[in-house]
């Protein structure tokens, strides 16, 4: 009997250490931002402050919904300062009553400054290591500044966080838009591998998606845009649905045109010769008819389907072998994620090496692969 | 000096239970001498009627009947006692019967009753009495008769009010055990059901009977169960809940470790597969050993519906069970520990609807949790009419009025509710008190440590179900330990047909239930 109670003494001193009443919190007394935004300071950003790149403070703006019924606004926007992210989050002690709890902001947004300079490493780092911190956080970029995107104003959705929050999940799901979360951004600077996240922009007075933004590691290098996403997704592999026009041409004249709604897959296979690697990247797409603008009938044109297929391949074909050459001459990272299939083979060779000249050097073909399953006819 | 303990002193006890004791004579021949004999034991009863009356024959001869008032059945004293004995005895002809004695003649010729037996000693005689028999005697006959015609008024065979089906049957176990017992024989019509009675209750005597198929039950189970209902030594017992309370094995769990039921078609497929029935007389609710803790999940509609449907609602009733006990802990250990794990929008709706009440979230809970468990008790206690009304004001009226008065938040109303929803959602009663008593833990564990302690009660919760045994079987086969093949009627239920062989979870003798092989055309004998 007494060792039974001695095991549950011990139990209890265990799980008291562990947890206890002291973390007691009431959710009414708690601020949750929506949305939150990283920038660098702007007076980081003058050349006169000539501020070394340790030394360079982060702006942290969030939105936070205002829960009592006697608020008229819905929600308040507040921007705080600091040294790192957590140092960002301080000052709001001095200014809201409520205790600010970062780890339910569905979507945080790194404005392309800090991206570019500093990096978003050190802002990973800090929003992982707090394990209320959910993995599945929606990341993107701001052309500009995050806190602009956050303040311009917005009148059909709640706050521009829900907006952004459907916004990225549709972009992503029918618009070839890649979507990044915590968990993924972590794993895609693993060696061999590098982040690709989607890219807002202010057009007028509306937040729209411009692309995505590539990055070396944890730094942001470039931007791809709206016509080029598309087909780094695709060459990526990773899958989404989306709509892509053709145009027929027979004899220097317009045949048909119109466009289609695809889904898309990749396999690579990677062969080496001596230094020489070959990587062959078979992008799988299969879609249906969307519309065609001609009256040609699919049961009366039986190579129809075939033109339209072959035409779609051809033109993907031709944007990725455009994409590729940008990729190793201009970006020279890998941001279609091929490296991790030769270093799966030649680990203890290339692990040092993939991350520098690597993808500048090899030898990439691409294939396409276009079947139309449904044409909207009974053929 | 002598030191003084809380117990009484053995002598004193001794002395006690000698003075219950009747002296162990035998009956002498005149009738007043015997009638003089149980003055002592009968004078204090006014409910015992002795009615004297004379047989029919010359010289006519003095007897009386004896036995308590309406627990027997009058018209059958007048009809098959009385009236032949008076007017038709035929004590005379003894001889020409070739009957050995003149009481056997009486017996055999004149009363047309068919429980009868002798008693010849002063505490038989008594005992016979008070056990509710008719007793007969006869001046210038040793022997006395003692026949059994239990009657009276009881209630009639009524629909089960804590189990009631759509499609099974109307008929629940009702206070008689003679015919409770019928009604398991009427459904099981097997020769190697065995119907063993005892006597439980030094004082009231109870009757107990032990129902088993003989080639099925495991005998190690039977024994040990016949033994334990013996070794029962107490005054009295009124219910069937006693003997539960005395055989099961761990009396400090809460979770009920013999099967309680008020519904014979319910007892008829348990003792098919192996268990062992017991019914109290005085009592609608018959038990069952082993017991599983499945078996609270089940009920007997899952057997009279068809086979998809009855898995659908078997787990439904598992989510049940799981909302019952955790839903309000969950909801104080997200609201007030981790709130990042529920949805934003979700999120904010309950700090919205939490702005308003002053209280933090663990009182409310409780608050509310205390106000519902009294109210379920309130409902328990009274008439239907004012149950229901109580049930309306609590549900509807209180509810409102906590919110309107912001002492609790919508939130809290709605996920109280439904706990005490789910918890009813049970068909067993006693699953249904344990669930409510473990509510209260659970919150507590979720207020001190948050879902941490959430995870600890779950982890103990399950360490406790499957340390338990009843009558030597484990609890929380076949989950723990794993038995596959009894896992086609725990969480779901298979088709009947597939059901080839009887729960391996339970001890028993003969595992074979059936030979079918497939169900409608398909359906041969194996």
């Amino acid at each position: 009997m007494a060792k039974k109670w001695l095991l549950v003494f011990i139990i209890v001193v265990q799980l008291i250490s562990l947890s206890g009443c002291w973390d007691y919190k009431d959710i009414d007394k708690l601020d949750f931002p929506a949305a939150g935004a990283y920038d660098l300071h702007q007076a980081s950003k003058t050349a006169d402050t000539n501020q070394e790149e340790e030394e360079q403070t982060v702006d942290l703006t969030t939105i936070i919904p205002n829960i009592s019924e006697n608020v008229k606004e819905p929600f308040r926007i507040e921007t705080t300062s600091g040294l790192t992210i957590g140092n960002a989050r301080e000052p709001k002690v001095y200014s809201d009553p409520g205790t600010y709890s970062p780890g339910v902001s569905g979507v945080i947004i790194f404005g392309e400054d800090l991206a570019a300079s500093t990096g978003l490493k050190n802002v990973v780092e800090s929003l992982s290591r707090a394990p209320q911190t959910p993995k599945t956080q929606e990341f993107t970029i701001a052309e500009g500044r995050g806190e602009s995107i956050l303040r311009v104003p917005i009148k059909d959705y709640p706050s521009m966080a829900d907006y952004i929050e459907g916004l990225l999940r549709q972009s992503h799901q029918r618009g070839f838009i890649p979507d990044a979360t915590l968990h993924e951004f972590k794993t895609n600077i693993a060696p061999g591998k590098n982040p690709i996240m989607p890219l807002l922009t202010i057009k007028g007075e509306k937040v729209e998606v411009a692309g995505a933004a590539i990055f070396k590691k944890g730094r942001m290098i470039g931007k791809a845009n709206l016509n080029e996403t598309p087909i780094l997704m695709m060459l990526r592999g990773i899958k989404s649905t989306g709509n892509i026009p053709f145009i027929i041409k027979k004899d220097g004249k317009m045949f048909d045109k119109g466009s289609v709604d695809i889904k898309n897959s990749r396999k690579v296979k990677v062969e080496r010769n001596g230094d020489d690697f070959t990587f062959q990247i078979t992008i799988i797409l299969e879609g249906s008819l969307a519309e065609h603008q001609t009256d040609k009938l699919f049961t009366k044109n039986e190579d129809l389907r075939k033109m339209i297929e072959d035409q779609i391949a051809a033109d993907v074909t031709e944007d990725s072998k455009k994409f590729i050459k940008k990729m190793q001459e201009e970006y020279q990272v890998d941001c279609i994620d091929i490296s991790k299939y030769a270093l799966a083979k030649w680990r203890k060779e290339l692990k040092d090496k993939v991350d520098e000249d690597f993808i500048g050097d090899v030898n990439i073909k691409v294939e396409v692969k276009m079947k139309l399953n449904n044409v909207g006819e009974l053929t | 000096m002598k030191k003084i303990t809380g117990k009484p002193p053995t002598d004193d006890q001794a002395w006690k239970e000698d003075k219950q004791k009747i002296p162990d004579t035998k009956l002498p021949a005149a009738l007043t001498e015997k009638m003089q004999m149980l003055k002592p034991y009968l004078e204090k009863s006014h409910d015992i009627i002795s009615r004297p009356f004379y047989l029919e024959g010359k010289p006519p001869l003095e007897a009386v009947s004896i036995y308590i008032n309406k627990v027997i059945d009058d018209e059958d004293l007048n009809q098959h006692i009385l009236r032949p004995l008076m007017l038709n005895c035929k004590r005379d002809s003894i001889k020409e019967l070739g009957s050995k004695n003149l009481i056997d003649a009486i017996y055999q010729t004149s009363i047309t009753l068919t429980k009868i037996s002798k008693a010849n000693t002063l505490p038989s005689l008594v005992q016979n009495i008070f056990d509710g028999m008719t007793v007969l005697m006869f001046d210038g006959l040793e022997e006395v008769l003692v026949i059994d015609m239990h009657g009276g008024e009881f209630r009639a065979i009524d629909t089960p009010p804590a189990e009631q089906t759509m499609r099974g049957s109307r008929e629940g176990f009702i206070e008689r055990l003679d015919i409770n017992i019928a009604l398991i024989r009427r459904r099981l019509r097997d020769p190697k059901l065995v119907v063993e009675k005892t006597m439980v209750g030094r004082r009231s005597r109870t009757q107990v009977a032990v129902l088993y198929i003989e080639d099925i039950a495991d005998p190690q189970i039977v024994t040990e169960v016949k033994k334990r209902i013996n070794e029962i030594d107490i005054d009295g017992i009124s219910a069937s809940g006693f003997i539960e309370q005395f055989i099961e094995d761990n009396p400090y769990s809460i979770f009920p470790q013999v099967y309680a039921t008020e519904r014979p078609d319910r007892m008829e497929p348990l003792l098919l597969e192996g268990r062992i029935g017991i019914i109290v007389d005085n009592t609608p609710l018959a038990l069952a050993v082993p017991a599983l803790f499945v078996q609270f999940i089940q009920a007997s509609e899952d057997y009279y519906e068809r086979t998809l449907f009855s898995s659908y609602i078997r787990l439904m009733r598992y989510a049940a069970l799981i909302i019952a006990i955790f839903l309000p802990a969950m909801y104080i250990a997200l609201l007030s520990y981790q709130p990042e794990l529920l949805p934003y929008d979700l999120l904010i709706n309950f700090s919205k609807s939490r702005m308003a009440v002053p209280f933090p979230v663990v009182i409310e809970a409780f608050v509310m949790e205390i106000i519902i468990q009294l109210v379920i008790e309130a409902g328990l206690r009274l008439p239907n009419q004012i149950a229901q009304t109580v049930g309306v004001v609590s549900g509807i009226i209180l509810g409102q009025a906590a919110i309107s008065a912001k002492i609790a938040s919508p939130s809290v109303i709605l996920v109280i509710s439904l706990s005490i929803i789910c918890t009813y959602a049970l068909p067993s009663t006693s699953m249904v008190l344990a669930v409510r008593f473990l509510r209260l833990p659970m919150m507590f564990l979720a207020a001190t440590f948050g879902v941490f302690g959430l995870s600890c009660g779950w982890i103990i919760i399950q360490a406790h179900l499957i340390s338990l045994d009843s009558m030597g079987v484990p609890y929380f086969a076949p989950l723990a330990p794993i038995r596959f093949g009894d896992l086609k009627d725990a969480f779901y239920r298979t088709f009947f047909w597939k059901m080839n062989q009887r729960p391996m979870s339970i001890p028993m003798q003969d595992r074979k239930r059936q030979g079918n092989t497939g169900g409608g055309s398909n359906n041969s004998a194996g």
